[in-house]
């Protein structure tokens, strides 16, 4: 087994720079510890009392330390983000925002076995531990440490918040509680550090050999009066126990490492995709892994309002946000002053930090000034540390404002009625920012179900060492949890499920049972899985949905052929002759209605998105032709509003208006006339085929892509009407420089253009019907634009997929581009401008755009599942 | 970057280069003290605008040009807020509120009301009125061009509108009979190229009659479209002869395609690919009924005359119901299907 592991140390950073003795340190370091504490439960954010105060939130000090009361304070502390699913001690950080004048130093506490989950945390830091040392006496203490103690639970080579080197020389509290003297300067350089992030993934190597958890498999286990749900108790402790992706971890953490050492100049980074698919729990784990801390945005709670004297959270995020610059600038000082011989070590990095904004300060109902100020708040900050000019590579880090992650968990699938509900990082951020040059997308889709099953056992296993448990759900019962896609509540799922406790024989696994591989195949569900399994994963609704649009697109009829001179319906006269269909219908559409799974609006549109393969019969043409008439009629008899809702929709107001019952009777009458028409119209053996090549797709049901379109169209719609302004305010748009994009960002709602009416600039000031200047203005001036910065939005809004469909091109440059935002990115915006120079079809430029990724992968089922 | 068709409109009506009886009967109306309320109407791209502005600047002097840029919010009775762009100066005021979609009559009325209630701030202006432009006239709702009807009676004595349409036929007979009826025809095709031949005169380009020409047909005879295109194969080509392809934009080129397609194959698959061609289109707002309308007319010129009306009807039918309905696509869709259906029987018609 390795060593490193199992070495921990308990770490606890005092404020100590009066402190010669070392016995008195002892001392002080107690009364820090308490006053520290105190500190953390006032402001934390109170910048005069950093002396004392801010190193005491380290909990990851505290908790540790030694007495149980804090560990169970600050883990209490750490929960109050309901989301994460793991106690990763980045959440403890933010407390520690620190200034320059701290001494880490180490306390052990052997008195008390570590809880689970803090071990792994205290473990995780290891590797990143050596990137943050800065301080010398830390290191020695560990050292000497080391040698003292050989039990399991560890120590662990030094951890400091914020070494500032010019402090601590001659001082240095010694929270060792052997009193050990523990001077030893010499082994600074024996520490294996010193350097950062770009060494840390060699430390990480080891540990990721050994395959985590399971080089663990004696430590007992006391957390049992963790009340947590496992998705927090048994989440991931490191980026390889993750089961999201591991190109999207790489993704973020290349973007963060990059912004760190100045080379990419993002400022706000936007993590998106469903709930439950991991992208907390990757930054908090990143952080640990890239060592920067995390401050995070909490909305205060109503109480609080009082006390801050009646400012609005807009206001207080606001205030938020510039605090964050401050404490970054203020270290920075500090530093600056003190740094005498310490040169070498880089203080930037321990002043790594990002500002995690996962908690939204805004009622977000779209058009509120909530969201205004919200959008203002971050759009200052993006302005504030934008690019300035030529300012080059060679910025300091600590230089610019921390980059904020912003974490959002996207609705896009709904019913049709739900759109304007839905939360989009569009409809957050608004056009302005969602196109910012700064700002990072990165998506992340569900968890395939292979990473899920992996994950699901490395919980149980967790769990069994816990609770002693031998039999657990078998790996088919796994399989088919993994299917939710959403991590938190399949764990949450295979709670509840285990709770049953175990009678023998009723769960298909074990937990010694190692390799499953072989039986995967062979077990099936016991009778319990099954019944459990009915239980709890019955909530999806979209199985409904398709079960029931296959009923209708497959259009089973009865068999006339069944003698007895069965049932025939009477034909219909000549000149009707067409309309004969001499077999019934065997779909009972009026009951069918209740088992849709959905409201039926969806259930029409996904009608609509799979009628089309069944169609293929000798007649094709006439059959699609009075399928799509059908569904086309249902259309004018459905009572759906959201046209008439559309903002700036030109439907010339004729949206149908009714109320009450109406639109209920009126929902049935277009089910009954898309379903009926469908049936009517189909072919009757349906053989459903899609042209040549994909031949399994036929029978592949799928969600109304026609219900997404909107989210698409909304983020162009946003940036059309930027540039409806920009075309409006001609001298907004100067964007020859970065400087001149800040001034957009920045402009006020009123501009008097009269200064500029002398040059020769002057030009007619005057409004363009927006179809004139979508159809033909901004095409043509994408063409005629040299300016790259404008060339890559108005592409993004006049560019379309021409070309074969299926075409892959648009994949790889969307994963090359990627890792090379940072000075690279001015080269990509070029891109589009060269083949466009190349490409002078009369097509003009075929560049493949992100939207259209996007869309793709709605059809796509899955591209990022790896088996293994 | 100043575009061409923007560097190039004539600021006065003695440097338009048509119609030049309609610029001098709006010079002697602005001469003469008593200005009607206007309705000017005509196709895009024939210069109503730069007309009305020119026109503008008869009545005030060169103040009309001293240009404020505002963005207002209004609150409409269900509390949601609009955002909504003001260009004005201190004699008049533009707006476009078919911006706001249906909340266009809460926007008329009050700014209306703001505006007319107010007096002629300048006292040495040659007016005692203001004057309101409302682009798209045509755009308005009902509600609000009975709101502007009453407006324009009540407040005639400080306000005149000038309302900018595409075509009168949208717009209230009450409206219609208040107003001076404008129309600004379309420029024919010579009178396009002899502003393109002297825009790119000014821009130094070497110049290619027959080109000139070309666009000049291509672009419909609107003005707008012509400057921008030849602009963009200047901007494009680096020798130009009177042979170069005029880009058309992108959204056309894909209809173009689409249209071709449908035409090439009619089958279940086919139709799929199309629909995603159609999805495309729709979410970059490329408004439904250009869709079937570009399509349409991309259909009808490949395909023999006896279908030729036939594909009309369907096309009206369905762009109807594109109005009608909420589910864009299912119509565009359906037209497609139908043309398929009509196109497909003819060709068997044939065969057989």
């Amino acid at each position: 087994m390795d060593t490193r592991p199992s070495k921990r140390q308990r770490r606890f950073t005092v404020y100590s720079s009066d402190t010669d003795d070392d016995i008195e340190a002892q001392i002080e370091t107690n009364d820090a510890k308490s006053a520290s504490h105190a500190a953390t439960k006032g402001s934390r954010n109170d910048v005069t009392q950093l002396p004392i105060g801010d190193s005491g939130p380290s909990s990851k000090a505290l908790p540790l330390l030694s007495s149980r009361p804090q560990t169970t304070s600050t883990s209490g502390y750490s929960n109050s983000r309901s989301h994460s699913s793991t106690p990763s001690p980045e959440k403890k950080k933010p407390g520690k925002p620190l200034n320059g004048k701290l001494t880490g130093d180490s306390l052990r506490s052997f008195f008390q076995p570590a809880s689970e989950e803090q071990r792994w945390s205290s473990q995780k830091f290891e590797p990143t531990r050596p990137a943050e040392s800065t301080t010398e006496k830390a290191g020695d203490d560990d050292d000497l440490i080391e040698d003292d103690y050989d039990s399991f639970d560890e120590l662990f080579t030094q951890h400091f918040i914020n070494a500032d080197i010019g402090s601590q020389s001659g001082t240095g509290a010694q929270g060792n509680s052997q009193d050990k003297p523990c001077h030893n300067p010499p082994s600074i350089k024996t520490n294996p550090t010193g350097k950062r992030a770009s060494s840390t993934k060699r430390f990480l190597l080891p540990q990721s050999l050994k395959g985590g958890d399971q080089s663990r498999p004696s430590a007992t286990v006391t957390a049992e009066d963790d009340g947590r749900p496992w998705a927090q108790k048994y989440g991931p402790s490191n980026l390889d126990e993750l089961a999201v992706h591991k190109r999207k971890v790489t993704d973020v953490q290349n973007w963060l490492n990059d912004v760190f050492i100045g080379r990419n100049r993002g400022r706000l980074l936007v993590l998106r995709g469903p709930a439950g698919c991991g992208k907390t729990t990757t930054v908090s784990l990143l952080s640990d892994t890239l060592g920067f801390d995390v401050l995070e945005w909490k909305n205060p709670p109503a109480s609080e309002f009082n006390t801050k004297g009646y400012t609005s959270i807009g206001a207080q995020f606001e205030e938020f946000l510039g605090r964050g610059d401050k404490f970054s600038g203020l270290e920075l000082d500090g530093a600056d002053k003190t740094s005498d011989a310490g040169a070498s070590h880089d203080p930037a990095s321990s002043q790594r930090r990002i500002i995690l904004i996962e908690e939204f300060p805004t009622i977000l109902s779209r058009n509120s000034s909530g969201l205004a100020a919200f959008r203002l708040s971050l759009q200052r900050y993006l302005a504030a540390t934008a690019p300035s000019g030529s300012s080059n590579l060679a910025v300091p880090e600590g230089a610019l404002n921390p980059p904020i992650v912003l974490i959002i968990s996207e609705t896009l699938l709904g019913s049709a009625s739900s759109v304007l509900d839905n939360l989009t990082a569009h409809r957050l951020l608004g056009p302005d920012i969602y196109n910012h040059p700064n700002t990072t997308f990165i998506d992340f889709n569900n968890i395939a179900p292979t990473y899920m099953q992996k994950a699901l056992r490395l919980v149980l296993e967790k769990e069994a060492r816990h609770s002693r448990r031998v039999q657990i759900p078998g790996p088919a019962f796994l399989e088919r949890i993994s299917e939710i896609g959403d991590i938190r509540s399949a764990i949450s799922s295979l709670e509840f499920v285990c709770l049953k406790g175990d009678k023998a024989g009723a769960w298909g696994g074990s937990i010694n049972k190692k390799t499953k591989k072989s039986s995967r195949n062979g077990v099936g569900l016991t009778q319990m899985e099954k019944e459990s399994l009915k239980m709890v994963t019955q909530r999806e609704a979209s199985l409904g949905i398709f079960h029931a649009v296959g009923k209708i697109i497959y259009n089973k009829r009865e068999e006339v052929s069944s003698t007895t001179g069965s049932f025939r319906p009477p034909s219909p006269p000549d000149h009707l002759r067409h309309h004969d269909r001499p077999k019934v219908s065997q779909v009972w559409v009026d009951e069918l209605m209740d088992e849709t799974g959905t409201d039926i609006q969806t259930f029409i549109s996904a009608l609509h998105e799979n009628y089309v393969p069944s169609c293929e019969c000798l007649s094709s043409t006439d059959c699609l032709d009075e399928c799509i008439g059908a569904l086309s009629d249902s259309d004018m008899l459905c009572a759906d509003q959201r046209g008439a809702q559309r903002h700036g929709a030109r439907v010339g107001g004729a949206g149908n208006f009714s109320a009450g019952i109406d639109i209920l009777r009126q929902d049935e009458i277009s089910y009954q006339v898309a379903t009926r028409g469908l049936l009517f119209a189909l072919p009757h053996p349906v053989k459903r085929k899609l042209g040549s090549g994909r031949g399994n797709d036929a029978y592949k049901m799928s969600y109304p892509k026609s219900l997404r379109l909107w989210s698409a169209s909304e983020e162009i719609e946003g940036l059309i009407d930027l540039w409806m302004k920009r075309l409006l305010n001609p001298f907004g748009t100067a964007v020859s420089q970065p400087s001149g994009i800040q001034g957009w960002k920045n402009r006020s709602a009123v501009y008097d253009t009269n200064q500029y009416n002398d040059s020769d600039t002057l030009r007619t000031v005057t409004m363009m019907p927006r179809n004139d200047a979508l159809l033909w203005h901004l095409p043509y001036m994408a063409k005629i634009s040299q300016n790259e910065l404008e060339t890559e939005e108005l592409h993004k809004i006049t560019d379309f997929h021409i070309g074969a469909h299926g075409d892959l091109s648009h994949k790889s440059d969307d994963h090359v581009s990627d890792p090379l935002l940072g000075p690279n990115r001015l080269l990509r915006r070029r891109l589009p401008h060269t083949k466009f120079q190349g490409n002078n079809s009369t097509f003009g430029p075929q560049l493949p755009q992100p939207l259209e990724d996007q869309e793709e992968k709605l059809a796509l089922s899955d591209d990022d599942i790896v088996d293994d | 970057m100043a575009l061409l068709v923007d560097k190039l409109r004539p600021r006065s009506l003695d440097s338009l280069s048509y119609h030049h009886d309609l610029s001098d009967r709006l010079r002697s109306l602005a001469q003469s003290g008593d200005f009607p309320h206007l309705l000017v109407y005509g196709p895009s791209g024939a210069g109503k605008k730069t007309r009305i502005i020119a026109t503008l600047k008869e009545l005030y002097g060169p103040g009309v040009e001293k240009i404020k840029i505002d963005a207002r919010v209004f609150q409409t009775t269900s509390n949601r807020k609009l955002e909504f762009n003001i260009v004005s100066s201190i004699y008049h005021l533009e707006i476009t509120p078919s911006d706001v979609g249906n909340y266009d009559r809460v926007v008329v009325q009050e700014l209306l009301k703001e505006v007319a209630q107010t007096q002629q701030v300048d006292l040495s202006a040659k007016q005692r009125f203001k004057v309101v432009v409302i682009n798209e006239a045509d755009h308005l709702t009902r509600d609000a061009q009975a709101a502007l009807r009453r407006t324009m009676e009540k407040y005639s004595p400080n306000m005149r509108l000038i309302l900018l349409a595409n075509s009168t036929s949208n717009i209230i007979a009450p409206i219609r009979s208040r107003t001076l009826l404008v129309r600004v025809a379309a420029p024919t095709e010579e009178q396009i190229c002899t502003v393109l031949k002297s825009a790119g005169k000014k821009e130094g380009w070497t110049e290619a009659a027959e080109l000139n020409k070309r666009i000049a047909k291509e672009s419909g005879r609107n003005l707008r479209r012509a400057l921008l295109m030849f602009e963009a194969i200047y901007a494009q080509s680096e020798k130009v002869s009177d042979s170069t392809p005029i880009p058309p934009p992108d959204w056309e080129a894909l209809i173009s395609l689409t249209a071709e397609e449908i035409l090439a194959e009619r089958s279940p698959a086919r139709l799929l690919q199309v629909r995603a061609r159609l999805y495309d289109l729709l979410t970059h707002c490329i408004p439904p009924t250009t869709i079937i309308k570009t399509l349409t007319f991309k259909l009808v010129t490949k395909v023999d005359d006896a279908l030729k009306p036939d594909v009309i009807k369907w096309s009206a039918f369905y762009e109807h119901r594109i109005k009608q309905g909420t589910k864009v696509i299912f119509h565009l869709e359906a037209f497609v299907a139908k043309f398929m259906r009509i196109y497909e029987s003819y060709l068997m018609g044939m065969d057989f």
